[in-house]
Formats: structure tokens, C-alpha cells, sequence
């Protein structure tokens, strides 16, 4: 297998010889170990440096301002929906409504009849 | 074995020397394998600053690492097992961004080489862009595996044992995995031998 390998990359060596890599960069090295360097950072070590605070402030602005926002004192909560038992009445009032309902149903009807009548 | 295999690898003890806090010893390790590692994943990804980036995560690992480090296989096994890494996870994420177009052609990191003399002749340049080219769209169709394999054989140089301890496999399916790649690239590539 290790033959037939080695004869199988050899048919190809030519061309695969023909792709160099370009060379690293110049910044390659310095890049790394200002990652290094960031990394070696004491947790507070933003403390030492004020502007780095500038995002987090903003951001805790921001929260603090949506918080408030939301439980601002002028908006009066929603009213809860209405269900049937809130609507449910006891038995004699609801006999009473009833009554009143039927007066007032009476009523109309009384209206209506004398509006029709022609006026002499 | 791994361990006597260890006792003379001179990398391994830098990167215990690294482990004890020696920094220098890191720089020496960074000078030795910078080129190799980002050319292993230049070629992985066919970009250049995609492979830059690669390989500064690869050294910030090792680094991270240091503390933990144990010499139980070749330092340069354990460099490329996490490259490999990083590259696989690196083309897989990115089959949707702009790094899979630039691996169908990204022409901008070729290298400018003389074909002959100083001065290659307009005709000798472009032919040898094609046949550059065809070569990187080879070597880009190779399954994922395939084109580890074939880079650590061909270009690092690298044992079936340690390309097999980098990519997880047995030596036997490594050497199918190169045998396969070698005769695709074979199949794609014979006309420019």
C-alpha cells in the first residue's frame, strides 16, 4: 500500500510543487502576542483604563432607562378581562333586572305607539 | 513508545520549559513551526488571512494550554492535531460565507514566481496561473480528510502515524484516505505531469 502510495504522489509532486504559500506577515507575530498580552489581563484591569467603561455604562444606561420606562407611575395597568363569573349575579337581582328590563321593554312600546298615532 | 518517542522530541521539552513559565522558550516554538502551520492552513483554507487568523488561535491555544501540557505524542502532532482542527471547523462554518467563493477563486494570495530567468515571459505567467490554479481547484475538491492527509504527507512531511494521531483514524485508513486523494489529484492533475 505504502508503494503504491508513494508511486501515486509522485505522479503529482510536479505539479503539486508549484503552489508556494505566500510568506506570513510582517504583524503575524506582534498580533499573537497582543492577544497573549490581552489575555494576561487581571479581570480588573479595565479599571485602569476609563474609557474602556464607556460601552458597559452606555448599555447600563440604556437597561436602566428601558426598566424605568416600563414601570413608569402614569400608565394605569390594563384592566382585566371581563369573565362570566364577574358578570354572574345573584338570583334576586337578577329577577329584579328582569323587571326592569321588561318596564322599560313596555315603556318603548308605549313610546312607539304614540308616535304612530297622526297628530290631529 | 509515545513516551520515549517524546523524551527526544526537543519541542516537547521547549514547551515544558513554556509550562514552567519560560516565555522565551514559546518564541522559540512560535519562530520553529509559524510558517509551517500557517502554510498547512493557507492551503486548507486558500486564504491567506483566513489562515493567519487560524493559526494565531493554533499558538494562543497552546499557549492556553501550557499549563495543562503533557508531552504523551510529538509537539508537532499535537500543533497540527489543533489546526486541523480549527481548519475543519473553519471550512465547515464557513460553506455559506464569502471563505467557501474565495476557496472556488481567490487568485489574490497567489505568490509571484519567477518561471524562469528573472523575467518570465507573459505567456510562461499565464500558464503558470493556470496550471496554479488547477492545481488549488484540485486540491479544493478533495473531501475534507483527503486534503488534510495529502497537505501534512506532501508538504510537512509528516509520518502515517502522526497524520493518523492528528486526524483521529488508524494508520491504515490514513494511507487509504492519501492513496484515494493522490489518485484523484492524479485523475485531475496527469496532464501536467
Amino acid at each position: 500500500m505504502e508503494n503504491q502510495i508513494e508511486a501515486a504522489k509522485r505522479s503529482v509532486d510536479a505539479a503539486l510543487d508549484l503552489w508556494e504559500a505566500p510568506p506570513v506577515s510582517a504583524e503575524f507575530d506582534r498580533k499573537l502576542y497582543q492577544r497573549i498580552a490581552e489575555e494576561k489581563q487581571p479581570w480588573w484591569h479595565f479599571l485602569l483604563h476609563p474609557q474602556r467603561l464607556v460601552p458597559v455604562g452606555a448599555a447600563a444606561v440604556v437597561l436602566i432607562a428601558a426598566g424605568l420606562w416600563i414601570e413608569r407611575p402614569g400608565v394605569a395597568p390594563a384592566p382585566p378581562p371581563h369573565s362570566a363569573a364577574a358578570e354572574a349575579l345573584p338570583p334576586d337581582q337578577a329577577a329584579s333586572a328582569l323587571q326592569e328590563m321588561e318596564l322599560m321593554q313596555e315603556f318603548n312600546r308605549l313610546v312607539r305607539a304614540d308616535a304612530a298615532e297622526p297628530l290631529m | 513508545m509515545a513516551g520515549a518517542a517524546a523524551a527526544l522530541d526537543y519541542d516537547a521539552e521547549l514547551m515544558l520549559r513554556v509550562k514552567d513559565g519560560d516565555g522565551a522558550s514559546f518564541g522559540v516554538l512560535l519562530e520553529k513551526h509559524r510558517s509551517s502551520v500557517v502554510h498547512f492552513l493557507y492551503r486548507m483554507v486558500q486564504n491567506s488571512a483566513v489562515a493567519e487568523e487560524l493559526a494565531q488561535e493554533v499558538f494562543l491555544r497552546v499557549y492556553r494550554s501550557r499549563a495543562t501540557y503533557e508531552p504523551t505524542a510529538k509537539f508537532t502532532t499535537w500543533l497540527f492535531r489543533i489546526a486541523t482542527h480549527l481548519a475543519l471547523n473553519a471550512l465547515r462554518d464557513n460553506k455559506n460565507e464569502k471563505l467557501q467563493d474565495r476557496l472556488d477563486d481567490d487568485s489574490s494570495d497567489m505568490p509571484v514566481r519567477q518561471v524562469s530567468d528573472n523575467r518570465p515571459s507573459i505567456e510562461q505567467s499565464l500558464v503558470y496561473e493556470a496550471k496554479l490554479a488547477e492545481v488549488r481547484r484540485a486540491i479544493g475538491a478533495l473531501p475534507e480528510k483527503q486534503r488534510a492527509a495529502v497537505l501534512m504527507h506532501k508538504y510537512e512531511e509528516m509520518e502515517y502515524s502522526q497524520i493518523a494521531t492528528v486526524l483521529n483514524c488508524s494508520e491504515s485508513a490514513v494511507k487509504s484516505l492519501l492513496f484515494r486523494a493522490y489518485e484523484a489529484l492524479r485523475a485531475r492533475l496527469a496532464h501536467m505531469a
